[in-house]
């Protein structure tokens, strides 16, 4: 390795060119404004063909040294850039920029430490601004993202407060690896991870005391605070984001957060009063009659003819939900600062369940001379979510489970004179009484986080043709989560395990380290030829997860610590995950900033790899090009292609076959696991191209961008299943590729600018397609409960998310002592069916592939109409196509063929049964298409004169009126399509079991500026 | 200078992050190529040994103990009702359980992951060094342990795929091509001479494994004493060869089940050693698996109540409940079970009724009748029977003790109705119209997707 490392060292000497010529120069200093008139702080003025470039100061002023006669360029986010020609001799020189209303200026990523124009950029990054991300308050930061990115599939998992959603960038991206893109704040690396809470102790979920994939648990991005965000740009692939290597496959969302700009303090203050009101329900059987109730078999002694909504009983809570922002930015001299304080409250449907977050925000920077820039930025949050029980449930305490065993007359309500909640004879000996859990069961989830980061930006050399820094940053995302869970021994359902009272503390702890070092060196050769600048450097990651979980059961009413628990059971969990790489990029811009080239890669080694000191290579290739003639009404028209590979790196212990250790009467044990893993395993491969054209058309009024690719996966990391007569049920295997192919496009209009009367209006579109093309092993089947509700197949020729389930074809029959015989005969069948017909019963079901968890495109429309001081915008989301296994329906079926007992809707129940007498899986495997109203809001900036008079210092003043996801329509029967009871995963993710209701949110705002 | 500097602070960066290796062990569990590539030590072979026991008590099923609720959900003693998992009736009751769920796929893995950790024993048995103090009569002593142990796990998995056959070969490496599915008969065969060459190993082993065994086996823990365990399951693996429906070994094969049994630990003049055998003992202590039985979800179908004989004292195994419909079916009884309760493995009782239908089998009904007189009043406290006048009456009354001798404690009641073709309307009641009775599991989907379908058994 040493050798490798010099020759980069050198290499870096020798782009140096060895001597600096100096002509004559003189000072050239002006003003940049904005057509209000007012300076513009911070607008980068920079003479084209040279390195040299500063930064307006807080009256808009900047002064310059040149040479002879120069062209600046005048940039300054929100505006757009303009390049002014200055004289030999002049010295004075006035820009006016004009608003960018659309966006269509912005800086893009393209390595660690360089960004490019959106002019030039080779990559379809999306870039979302602060502004638009914050028009209706979000609980987390996905649902602020949806809708607004060509490219990404973002769905939540439920309801429930507090977040758990997934980010899919053009497809699916892995079977067995990661399913999460990489976030990056500000340079760090921070954590996506969602840690269990351990609700399956409770719910049995997963039949384990333990933790499990069905703990509705929340992945960690949600604790990011959407009003520090100044803007958030979108790798979608390995074409741009192959410089974060292995863990870059799933694509990177950057985010960047404020800064302060010189200037006095800026302060803001946002309140927000809101709501959350239950949005959708589902149809559960009124009984109207005792003797309706006794012809579905129901006990309906005593029977009082009550039709009682017991969804919106219990989801009805309607509290006040809150949320603060205060913020003050600025800078003075060399240094700037942003600082900025969040108090958030939602409250959930259903009573105790809530989300609250605290978060405290300072980022600053530093000048020290003219050299050396320093900049600190740090987030410290707390966020405490109770998110009650929801999802799959074997413990029959589950609200929903309850409900669609309990008939609509059955009073749940405590009795206000003895405090005594009813028991539910319907459930069995243990029947439960939610309303009791509610009350008594607790679900708090404490997460305490600091992000922080700090970056030095070293000028080894500058000079008009070039310039040369050093950049080294690190930073630290650290958190810690702890779930205590209790279950006291009163409630109903817990006696049934025979340990009654539950108690799990869960603790789990993860840091992610990240530092960085680069070189950069820009050149400007005299010649103007072209501009080049070169980057190299390292990056080395390093993530440390703990988990201890201690459960306590048969628990002393009314105590919540484990010591008061007579049968402990305990593990602790832990991963380390290290990685180390190289990277090298060149950027060239020629023919007048027209032509774009771009090469470079990565060289990585990791850990969870089998040979961890091997290095993978993930290069990159790209191109832009301005076309230098173009037709009537474009303004510029550029083409773009690109090429890149990344990973996704092996999961922690995928290398290991392990032995499970037992404990059977105080004597240790150990015997092979289920899983057999794969001590070869290296990451997997991704590799996309990806070609397109942007276009400004009519003077800047609207923009299109078009982009076509294609995203090979090799080397799959699967979780193959293996016949379990071996002993094992999977084995971690690698080989074989998935291809996406797809398309997006973003429009962005102005129809109408007038005045003080304008409507901005985007448009993005998305669809993909992915399939499977090669496997090392046979066709498999994946997750999910049986094929009766659909699993997913991983089959070559197939999608990877289809569905596989029974059609409904079924040629065979049984006899009465259950012999199968063909339909007429009576006697054995042949044929295909493989077995004799002697004392048994096989299902000689057709299986075929019934539907695809992904969804055919997805749409979003964003629409902004401004007239003077009001302002309306709108999001409306629209999936086309996917499917979702909808076990909950199953649940209201209740047991029995006859049609006895039931509780659903009579009129669904009756179709599902229909199809499942057909022995179609399609009764529960329902297409989730829908079109949502995500967002939509009312503002009004309060008149000036008014701001004076009402709230003294006050500069500006807004009140707005938002609300989230008021509408759906869609043909889903169960509650809400987006849905998943295991969370986050690539394939899996169309399950609805019971989940946490939706909710639509209504929020009234003040926001004031001083 | 401060380039310099610079460049130097860069340079040693790259440095140190190059020296840093980036291998990181499993942090989490033992591998298992540590135990094959590794000699292995004395405690070594204790966790196995231990781990192996462990995996024969928790193929009875975790959380709920599904190798004996099946079953007995399938031989209608027991109905499990439960809101948030109603396969448990829709699906075993009308004879449909899905291949590729909890269902359809169960009672299988368990058995063969066994297997593989008996395998792996067998495999690392022979390189442990003599230093660890394992001498070699000692390492025959647990072979045949162990493979008294794998021969158990056979049967049990063909317990529950009966005519559908299982597959014998377990050994391969993973990825290699699959054994064939062997039919019951030749499965059978194998499992029997697989008891045989261990009872041999046990004879030869000396007098201590020198390793420990779980508390349920005191009194059977030397090779001498584990033996008479061996001998019990041959006993009961000949009774069934004898009863096979495709090529019952008959007469011969009665005569070699009363013969194991004999040569096994069966007692018929103590009645206060009616419950001695072996058992699978649970704890509540950190780590250890509590019984799997308390499940407030599993009901006696009324006719286990309703038929037992006033008087019988193993009616304390059946409490009352209020009367209760749910998922249209009713009850109004439990079994009595409590978390450290342990399940037999093979006992006495057992040992004394399999004997009686061996004896009934070769058309001894004095013999079998005092076999099931002895049961009836070591364990209920009843009367005598007067004697048997038919073998199909010989039979019923057999049946009728073995369900509450050995309520909950396996899948015998299945594998006996089976047996006997009394699994069907003519001695049941369906519980609604279209159940029919299930007889066997089917093989499970990723079983048979892994060999492109073909599961039909080979017989030769």
């Amino acid at each position: 390795m040493k050798r490798i490392r010099w020759s980069f060292l050198s290499l870096l000497f020798l782009a140096l060119p060895l001597s600096t010529a100096f002509a004559q120069t003189r000072r050239v200093s002006g003003t940049v404004r904005a057509e209000s008139g007012e300076p513009l702080v911070a607008a980068s003025v920079g003479v084209v063909g040279t390195a040299l470039g500063t930064y307006t100061d807080d009256q808009g002023r900047f002064t310059l040294n040149v040479t002879g006669p120069v062209t600046l360029r005048v940039r300054r986010i929100g505006y757009t850039q303009k390049t002014v020609d200055v004289g030999p001799a002049a010295t004075d020189v006035a820009v006016v920029l004009t608003r960018d209303v659309l966006q269509l200026e912005t800086q893009v990523v393209t390595g660690t430490a360089t960004t490019v124009s959106s002019r030039n950029a080779a990559n379809a990054v999306a870039v979302v601004s602060g502004e638009q991300l914050n028009r209706a308050p979000t609980p987390t930061i996905e649902n602020a993202l949806q809708g607004k990115i060509p490219g990404a599939v973002i769905t939540t998992n439920s309801g429930a407060p507090g977040g758990g959603a997934q980010v899919q960038l053009r497809g699916v991206t892995s079977i067995g690896a990661n399913s999460s893109p990489l976030y990056v704040v500000d340079g760090v690396i921070v954590s996506n991870d969602a840690i269990s809470s351990g609700l399956t102790t409770i719910t049995q979920a997963s039949r384990v005391i333990g933790t499990s994939n069905q703990d509705q648990q929340v992945n960690r991005i949600a604790d990011l605070n959407p009003a520090d965000i100044e803007d958030i740009s979108v790798l979608k692939g390995a074409s741009a984001s192959s410089i974060y290597g292995s863990a870059a496959s799933n694509g990177v969302i950057l985010i960047t957060t404020k800064r302060g700009r010189n200037g006095k303090p800026a302060f803001n203050v946002t309140q927000r009063f809101g709501q959350f009101r239950l949005s959708n329900k589902l149809n559960i059987r009124c009984f109207t009659s005792a003797q309706e109730a006794a012809d579905a078999g129901l006990d309906a002694t005593p029977f009082s003819p009550e039709c009682r909504d017991v969804q919106e009983e219990f989801y009805g809570q309607h509290d006040l939900s809150y949320e603060t922002d205060v913020s003050v930015s600025g800078g003075n001299g060399g240094t700037s600062y942003f600082a900025s304080g969040l108090v958030k409250r939602d409250a959930g449907l259903e009573i105790g369940t809530g989300y609250n977050k605290q978060s405290l925000r300072l980022n600053l920077g530093q000048s020290v001379g003219t050299r050396l820039k320093l900049q600190a930025n740090t987030q410290l949050v707390h966020s405490l979510t109770a998110r009650g029980i929801s999802g799959n449930d074997n413990a029959n305490v589950n609200p929903y489970t309850v409900f669609s065993a309990t008939p609509s007359f059955f009073n749940y309500n405590r009795d206000p004179v003895t405090g005594v909640y009813p028991a539910n004879p319907y459930l069995g000996r243990f029947g439960d009484n939610p309303f009791q859990d509610r009350d008594l069961l607790s679900t708090p989830e404490n997460v305490y986080r600091l992000i922080g980061g700090a970056s030095a930006n070293y000028n080894l050399l500058s000079s008009s043709r070039q310039n040369l820094e050093v950049i080294f940053s690190g930073g630290v995302d650290q958190f810690s989560q702890n779930d205590k869970l209790v279950s006291p021994a009163s409630l109903y359902f817990e006696p049934a395990d025979g340990l009654p009272g539950t108690v799990v503390d869960n603790n789990s702890s993860e840091i992610t380290g990240t530092l960085y070092g680069s070189l950069v060196h820009r050149f400007f050769p005299s010649s103007q030829l072209f501009n080049a600048t070169t980057s190299v450097g390292f990056r080395q990651g390093r993530k440390q997860f703990g988990q201890v979980f201690t459960a306590g059961q048969n628990l002393l009413l009314g105590q919540a610590n484990l010591d008061k628990a007579a049968n402990i059971t305990a593990f602790e969990t832990r991963t380390l995950v290290k990685d180390f790489s190289y990277y090298g990029q060149e950027e060239l811009l020629l023919l007048n900033e027209k032509l774009l080239l771009t090469a470079g890669a990565n060289l990585e080694r990791g850990s969870t790899n089998g040979d961890p000191d091997k290095f993978f290579a993930y290069p990159k290739a790209a191109a832009s090009f301005s076309l230098p003639w173009r037709p009537r009404g474009v303004d510029n028209l550029k083409l773009r292609a690109a090429y890149g590979r990344a990973g996704n790196k092996p999961q922690f212990g995928q290398a290991f076959t392990p032995l499970v250790v037992i404990v059977e009467n105080n004597i240790l044990g150990t015997r092979p696991a289920l899983n057999a893993g794969l001590s070869t395993i290296k990451p997997e491969r991704s590799s996309e191209t990806e070609a397109g054209f942007d276009a400004t058309l009519f003077g800047g009024r609207a923009s299109l961008e078009f982009t076509g690719y294609r995203k090979g996966i090799d080397d799959l990391i699967l979780t193959a299943t293996r016949a379990p007569s071996t002993g094992f049920t999977t084995q971690v295997v690698q080989g074989g590729s998935l291809i996406n192919r797809g398309y997006e496009f973003a429009l962005n209009m102005t129809p109408v600018q007038r005045g003080g009367v304008n409507w901005i209006s985007r448009t993005t579109f998305s669809h993909n397609h992915a399939i499977v093309t090669q496997l090392p092993v046979p066709a498999f089947n994946t997750g999910g409960f049986g094929l009766g509700f659909g699993a997913t197949r991983i089959e070559v020729g197939k999608s990877p998310t289809a569905i596989i389930g029974r059609n409904g074809r079924d040629t065979t029959f049984r006899d009465a002592s259950g012999n199968l015989v063909t339909r007429g005969t009576g006697a054995c069948p042949a044929a295909p069916t493989t077995v004799s017909c002697g004392t048994f019963v096989k299902r000689a079901d057709h299986l075929e592939i019934i539907g695809d968890a992904s969804p055919r495109f997805t749409m979003g429309f964003s629409n902004e109409f401004n007239f003077g001081p009001v302002r309306i915008t709108s999001l409306v989301d629209w999936r086309h196509g996917g499917d979702v296994a909808n076990l909950t329906n199953d649940y209201l079926l209740d047991c029995c063929s006859d049609n006895q007992g039931t509780l659903g809707d009579t009129v669904l129940v009756n179709k599902i049964r229909a199809k499942q007498a057909l022995r179609q899986s399609r009764a529960f495997v329902e297409n989730a298409s829908f079109v949502k109203l995500r967002e939509l809001s009312l503002s009004y900036a309060v008149p000036h004169a008014f701001v004076k008079h009402a709230f003294g210092s006050a500069s500006a003043v807004r009140v707005e009126l938002s609300g989230r996801n008021l509408l759906t329509k869609t043909p889903y029967t169960g509650l809400d399509p987006e849905v998943s009871n295991f969370g986050n995963t690539n394939v899996t993710r169309y399950f609805d079991v019971t989940p946490y209701p939706p909710s639509r949110s209504f929020f009234f705002s003040v926001s004031a500026d001083f | 200078m401060k380039k310099y500097l610079a460049i130097a602070i860069a340079g040693v960066a790259l440095l140190g992050a190059c020296k840093d290796s980036t291998a990181v062990p499993d942090l989490n569990n033992p591998s298992l190529g540590d135990l094959t590539t590794k000699p292995l030590t004395k405690i070594g072979l204790q966790n196995e040994i231990t781990g192996y026991h462990d995996a024969q008590r928790a193929s009875l099923g975790v959380a709920p103990a599904n190798y004996i609720v099946f079953g007995e959900v399938m031989a209608r003693d027991a109905y499990r009702i439960d809101a948030s998992e109603a396969r448990y009736v829709n699906e075993f009751l009308n004879g449909t359980p899905d291949p590729s769920a909890f269902s359809g796929a169960g009672n299988f893995t368990a058995f063969f992951r066994g297997i593989r950790a008996a395998n792996t024993i067998l495999q690392i048995l022979p390189s442990i060094p003599a230093a660890e103090g394992v001498t070699d009569q000692q390492k025959t002593a647990i072979s045949g342990m162990v493979r008294t142990m794998k021969a158990i796990d056979y049967y049990k998995a063909l317990e529950y795929r009966d005519t559908l056959g299982i597959p014998i070969a377990v050994e391969p490496p993973l990825g290699s091509a699959l054994g064939p599915i062997v039919c019951k008969q030749k499965v059978l065969d194998y499992i029997s001479s697989l008891l045989d060459s261990a009872n041999t190993q046990l004879a030869a082993g000396g007098s201590s494994f020198g390793v420990e065994l779980p508390p349920g086996f005191a009194g059977f823990n030397t090779p001498a004493t584990f033996a008479l365990f061996n001998r019990g399951w041959k006993g009961k693996v000949e009774l069934y060869r004898a009863l096979d429906h495709a090529a019952p070994t008959g007469a011969a094969g009665f005569t070699a089940a009363i013969a194991a049994i004999n040569a096994s630990f069966i007692n018929t003049t103590d009645a206060s050693q009616i419950s001695k055998g072996v058992y699978f003992t649970f704890s509540t202590s950190p780590g250890d698996t509590p019984n799997q039985l308390v499940d407030g979800n599993l009901h006696l179908n009324p006719q286990v109540s309703d038929s037992l004989q006033p008087g019988d004292k193993r009616g304390a195994k059946i409490i009352t409940v209020p009367t209760t419909t749910s998922q249209s079916l009713t009850y109004k009884s439990n079994f009595k079970v409590t978390q450290t309760d342990p399940i037999a493995y093979l006992k006495n009782e057992e040992l004394i009724l399999l004997r009686a239908q061996a004896k009934v089998g070769l058309g001894d009904l004095v013999g079998a009748l005092a076999d099931v007189n002895f049961v009836r009043l070591a364990a209920g406290g009843l009367a005598p029977l007067p004697p048997f006048t038919s073998a199909t009456q010989a039979i019923d009354a057999i049946l009728r003790e073995k369900r509450y001798s050995l309520l909950f404690e396996s899948a015998h009641r299945l594998v006996d109705l089976r047996a006997y073709g009394r699994l069907n309307a003519t001695f049941f009641k369906k519980e609604r119209t279209g159940d029919i009775f299930l007889k066997a599991l089917p093989i499970p989907q990723n079983e048979s997707d892994q060999r492109g379908g073909n599961i039909t058994p080979v017989c030769t």
